[in-house]
């Protein structure tokens, strides 16, 4: 009985639950409305079974409970019944099947005028990477990359070097135009996931893989890496900024490309940023270059050791010495994260490509971040 | 009240198995473990398949001599695995049921014809003998198969193809390692045999021997004779 | 008359030597009974750590930050560590080698496995086995944090914890562990096909018997995948092969590997992966159908198409493996094939839950411990398998990939049933085991507490999936798309799963202490009519059966008998010692109709 009355609440609970719940889709913001549909087919679907088999399970269990001279019949089964049953489900599956894989269909066949992004993953950051005027995307190859050159790009092929090499992390997308994202990853699986987006796709390193979608709605949607790529894994972010096409052109046009980069090797972009408030490109910095993914400023733990508090303060290495994080300290830790080790972390830090610019930046943030006041 | 009805039916309700029926399954056993043997180099092989479609593939080298040379060496072994399960045939009045040797009823059948049949003796002890004569032979002779693989990959590094340079190599080494291996397994069932003297086991033996050498075959045969292109022709001819 | 189990006719006059000693008896011993306690005991401790481990995670995230020792890196081992144990050193070593060894030669009427000493060997390397994985805990960098699916690149590249020794011996600990599992495998597949007592046809065998049996099968064909996955990613690892490995750029360094490929790992993986989940779900079908016909005194609805059901399920489960890797970047016309195999072994699947339950119908259902496990199983397996139809349906699964939808599900269907079925069959024949009734108070308990947790736990997750929450992540801070409900939810989920963590003692304590204590058992407390039931000693000795082997003239399901006083006939009576079999040819009674006199 009380079994019986368990599942019964169950079914109810269950229910009511999905009426009730909070957490349902992110509101859409791509075309791939047929997705939304077809996941709610199968909810029906699959509700409707659900609540019914736990109800028939719930009723026999009632109707027929042990009772005092009361034997179970002595059927063997239903031939008939078993191939009828069978039809049912049968056609239910192709019920599912058949508007899953015409949604399908249609999300592997990308326009094409669809533009083109391209994304290129990184342990634990992102980079963005546009055609330029003769809307061709350069040659790239893992051999190329460097500090120098994070894109891999072949300095020989003429049509990168007006590729659009965003700077940041952070891509804007046209509204309304369908855009083919292809993906590389220069180290291990990651994947692109935009939830408001509903499709996306892995980021295999060998590879290059893709997805395309019309964004519809215009707003500032959150990126996730959705294949687990070691301990970043779950900070690695950055965002797509859906926007009216003049917007879009304006942004697009601040970029830097390959040509103007090169130019500029030697200041980078932080001759392009405002110079305010001490600290202030330091901090747009590190988080535009993922050094939050691992330093947090909180004095939580992270992989890297947290910066609160860091700028002074007596470090342990892993060899037992005790090192003062100064100035110079805090340049070697940026530059050659290799060469010394703070004790109980591990040595994952990819050295990176700063400018002494921007590594000045990096450790006036850095000594901005006091610790407690002891 | 309770009363057995199972427990004292005739017939069929020996403690043990009939010797026939321990035959069967020990035989059955053996096609099972070659079933999931065959599956490994399967998958092996299909991965090998898959990864010669990447641009990088250079296809190995002819094969060394010595490769020829252990070929003919397992062959050779199966061969002596073959005569020995044959091993015997002249004592077959001392062949039990299940294929085991009673030497105390070869020893009785030989005395009952020593008076006419001094040949039969010598011949049935002879052969006795050459059983286990090529039980060693089939041993030695793997023994020096695994002894010439491992010349062979010698070879393979003196003709710079060592293991990482690139993936045909690496799957070479892999896949003759895993096979020798499995040779060097079934040996150490052979010692078993060796104590035993069991004649289904020997022929049991003769029966893993054959099943690694057309396996040696044919991992060989991949190795050498599959190429992108010949895959390419197979996989186009199912469409 | 009633059927009792027979005599107490010492086995020891069969002419077979028993061990002796506390040694050959207890601890090398090459008896199935004993193997079977070895590996189920084993399994079950380990099974504990990994519950431990997953205690952990959720505390993580359930109050974020607050435990300073649970870092990244250490919540990527326990999630590594926790789901390797649970699916392989767990479950499949519980089904099979727990539940497979101690049945399989009872419910054949077998004195033992056909190759004992390879049995024995078995466990012992699968203690091995064990003993390798949880020495990964004290390598220095500690165990893999690669997930337990263990994917190149990452899984050896810096970046993953464990990557200098952890992900070795994780790999080596597989590898032992196949060998163990082919070792038994060998043993079932060969005692099922070739060590049946007289009478005991294939088609005759329990659906327990059936579901371990088409499982192995799937053991010995599948785990290889995993095993030529297992050496090349140590090749890789260890020798710099590039088999999964391709150029790369990790932490700044250009690594010597190249033009291996990712994809590759992940097809050999799943075609080991997917069949193994039916490995575990299998005698989970075939122990549950067992408990619901007996419980219910009912043969099980569909016999053949049960038996049909396993075997097509079991060979399909080869062909949908790339239902995992949808957004793997594989060539996206695979998408259309391994959506519509999935799909399609839904149908067989379906046929099952749909026969359990038509089971039920006109059935004199006792909800004793065991059936209450069983019922347990429908529900959440029903809720298991119906989220696999949004995940295997390919333009569906997209936006759910790598969310808390997957864990959700394959938790219902992995994690939540196939427990409920193996403490179900645990308690359904612990007094065949130990001659002993469990606690029935302490066992209800233990029922509802992980029945209703257990969904409690599980269905809101599958929401949170649907929101767009990925898995396997450490953390969810300042995602402006999770609202701070999500957090508290996965508050109250760590609090129940917690809770339902802790009430798994009831089960250890309940197991421990009535195995001294309970009161002593029934031979057949349940009037089952499988021939375990009817060895002459209760706990069966070595031997199993006495002097003489069992003969079988029917199924294992002939329940329901309106006649006679019995409402069942054991599979080892005859027709000429079948009463109820003469009142039939006379006039029967309908069933459900009041009989005369029903003894118990």
């Amino acid at each position: 009985m009380g079994l019986a009355l368990a599942l019964v609440l169950i079914v109810v609970a269950t229910t009511a639950f999905h009426l009730v719940s909070p957490w349902w889709l992110t509101p859409l913001a791509s075309n791939w409305a047929q997705m939304d549909d077809a996941l709610m087919l199968t909810l029906v679907i699959t509700g409707v079974a659900f609540i019914v088999i736990n109800l028939f399970v719930a009723y026999m269990l009632v109707k027929f409970r042990h009772r005092e001279g009361v034997r179970a019949s002595p059927e063997h089964g239903s031939k008939k019944l078993e191939w009828w049953l069978i039809a049912v489900t049968t056609a239910g599956v192709v019920a599912l099947l058949a508007p899953g894989l015409s949604v399908y269909a249609k999300l592997i066949s990308p326009p094409p005028d669809a533009m083109v992004i391209e994304v290129l993953g990184q342990q634990w950051q992102w980079h963005f990477r546009l055609a330029g005027k003769d809307g061709k995307l350069g040659q790239t190859d893992i051999s190329h990359i460097s500090a120098a050159n994070p894109f891999g790009l072949n300095p020989d092929d003429p049509n990168g070097q007006d590729d659009t090499l965003v700077a940041g992390q952070e891509i804007h997308m046209p509204l309304n135009k369908p855009v083919k994202v292809i993906l590389r990853s220069q180290d291990v699986l990651h994947d692109f996931y935009v939830p408001e987006f509903r499709t996306r796709m892995n980021m295999v390193p060998g590879m290059i893989t893709s997805f395309w979608l019309t964004p519809t709605k215009a707003g500032r949607f959150e990126v996730l890496c959705a294949q687990l790529c070691g301990v970043g894994h779950y900070d690695m972010r950055s965002a797509v900024v859906v926007e009216d096409e003049e917007s879009f052109k304006r942004w697009l046009a601040a970029q830097p490309t390959l040509a103007s980069l090169s130019q500029h090797s030697e200041e980078g972009a932080v001759a392009d940023w405002a110079m305010s408030d001490v600290g202030k490109q330091g901090r747009l910095l590190a988080q535009a270059r993922g050094c939050t993914a691992c330093h947090s400023v909180d004095g939580s733990p992270g992989v890297g050791p947290s910066w609160k508090g860091l700028y002074g303060k007596m470090e342990v290495m892993s060899d037992g010495s005790t090192v003062k994080a100064d100035e110079a300290y805090l340049h070697e830790s940026i530059v050659s994260p290799q060469a010394r080790i703070v004790k109980g972390f591990s040595p994952v830090m990819p050295p990176q490509q700063l400018s002494e610019a921007e590594v000045t930046a990096l450790i006036d943030y850095i000594k901005t971040i006091k610790g407690e006041v002891h | 009240m309770t009363t057995s009805y199972a427990t004292h039916m005739p017939a069929g309700d020996a403690a043990v198995q009939s010797p026939a029926e321990r035959a069967r399954v020990r035989r059955t056993g053996l096609w099972v473990f070659m079933g999931v043997v065959t599956m490994l180099f399967f998958l092996f092989s299909v991965a090998y398949v898959m990864r010669m479609a990447a641009s990088d593939w250079r296809v190995l080298p002819a094969p060394p001599w010595q490769l020829w040379a252990s070929t003919a060496l397992l062959a050779g072994s199966s061969l002596a695995w073959a005569s020995a399960a044959r091993g015997g045939s002249a004592g077959a009045s001392a062949l039990r049921a299940d294929g085991t040797i009673s030497l105390a009823a070869a020893r009785a059948a030989s005395r009952a014809t020593a008076r006419g049949g001094a040949e039969v003796q010598a011949a049935s002890a002879a052969s006795n003998q050459a059983g286990g004569a090529m039980l060693a032979v089939a041993v030695l002779l793997s023994l020096a198969f695994i002894g010439m693989q491992l010349w062979a990959w010698e070879a393979m590094r003196a003709m710079n193809y060592p293991l990482a340079a690139n993936p045909a190599n690496s799957f070479f080494y892999m896949i003759t390692g895993l096979h020798g291996l499995h040779v060097l397994g079934g040996l150490v069932a052979a010692a078993f045999v060796w104590r035993a003297r069991d004649k289904l086991a020997v022929s049991l033996c003769a029966r893993y021997w054959h099943f690694l050498l057309a396996l040696w075959l044919a991992m060989f045969g991949l190795l050498f004779l599959m190429t992108p292109e010949r895959v390419d022709i197979i996989c186009n001819s199912f469409q | 008359m009633a059927y009792g189990s027979g005599h107490t006719d010492h086995g020891s006059e069969h002419g077979d030597h028993g061990p002796q000693s506390f040694w050959t008896k207890y601890v090398w011993s090459q008896d199935h009974k004993v193997i079977a306690v070895q590996y189920s005991v084993t399994a079950i401790l380990v099974g504990l750590v990994a519950l431990v481990l997953s205690d952990l995670m959720r505390l993580q995230l359930g109050f974020p930050g607050k435990f300073a020792f649970i870092d990244a890196t250490r919540y990527y081992q326990f999630m590594t560590m926790h789901g390797m144990i649970m699916v392989i050193y767990l479950l499949t070593a519980l089904f099979l080698g727990g539940f497979g060894n101690y049945l399989i030669p009872l419910m054949l009427g077998a004195r033992d496995m056909v190759f004992p000493f390879l049995n024995m060997l078995s466990y012992w390397v699968y203690l091995l086995a064990v003993v390798i994985l949880m020495a990964s805990f004290f390598v220095p960098g500690g165990p893999t944090g690669a997930g337990w699916t263990l994917y190149p690149p990452q899984a050896i590249l810096p970046g993953t914890p464990g990557v200098e020794w952890g992900i070795v011996v994780m790999l080596i600990s597989l590898a032992v562990f196949i060998v163990a599992a082919t070792m038994g495998g060998l043993n079932y597949v060969t005692t099922v096909l070739q060590a049946r007592t007289r009478g005991m046809t294939l088609m005759r065998m329990p659906l327990t018997v059936w579901g371990i049996f088409v499982a192995t099968i799937l053991a010995l064909l599948a785990f290889p995948a995993l095993f030529v996955s297992a050496v090349m990613m140590m090749l890789d690892k260890l020798l710099g092969t590039s088999f999964f490995m391709p150029a790369v750029v990790s932490m700044g360094q250009h690594l010597g590997h190249s033009g291996g490929s990712p994809l590759l790992f992940q097809h050999l993986f799943w075609f080991f992966g997917h069949p193994e989940v039916y490995i575990v779900a299998l005698p989970a079908f075939g122990i549950i159908s067992d408990l619901i016909s007996v419980h219910a005194r009912k043969c099980i609805f569909g016999y053949r198409m049960m038996v049909w059901a396993i075997v097509i399920i079991g060979g399909l489960s080869f062909v949908v493996w790339a239902h995992h890797m949808y957004v793997s970047g594989m060539h996206p016309y695979f998408g259309f094939f391994f959506a519509t195999t999935t799909l399609v072994i839904a149908v067989p699947t379906a046929l099952k839950v749909y026969n359990w339950t038509l089971t039920l119908w006109r059935g004199d259902i006792h909800l004793t411990v065991p059936m209450l496990f069983a019922i347990g199983f429908i529900s959440t397996f029903l809720i298991g398998g119906l989220t696999g139809l949004f995940l295997g349906n390919v333009s569906v699964d997209i936006p759910l990939s790598n969310t808390y939808f997957v864990v959700a599900h394959f938790h219902m269907v992995m994690g939540v049933s196939p427990v409920l079925a193996v403490f179900g069959g645990i308690y359904h024949w612990y007094p065949k085991v130990t001659g002993r009734m469990f606690h029935e108070g302490l066992a209800r308990f233990h029922f509802w507490g992980s029945f209703l947790g257990a969904y409690l736990i599980f269905f809101p997750m599958h929401y949170l999936g649907v929101l767009g929450m990925p898995r396997r992540y450490y953390a969810y801070e300042n995602y402006s798309f999770i609202p701070d409900s999500a957090q508290a939810l996965n508050e109250y989920i760590s609090v129940v799963a917690i809770i339902v963590g802790v009430i798994q003692l009831a089960f250890v304590i309940n197991m421990a202490w009535s195995a001294f204590y309970g009161r002593r058992a029934d031979p057949n407390p349940w009037r089952a009519a499988s021939l375990e039931w009817f060895t002459p000693d209760t706990p069966p000795v070595h031997g199993n059966w006495g002097h003489s082997l069992p003969v079988v003239y029917r199924g294992a399901y002939d329940y329901g008998k309106p006649d006679g006083d019995s409402d069942y006939v054991p599979q080892n009576v005859g027709p000429e010692q079948d009463d109820s079999a003469a009142a039939r040819h006379g006039a029967a009674r309908p069933s459900h109709a009041p009989a005369e006199e029903v003894p118990k």
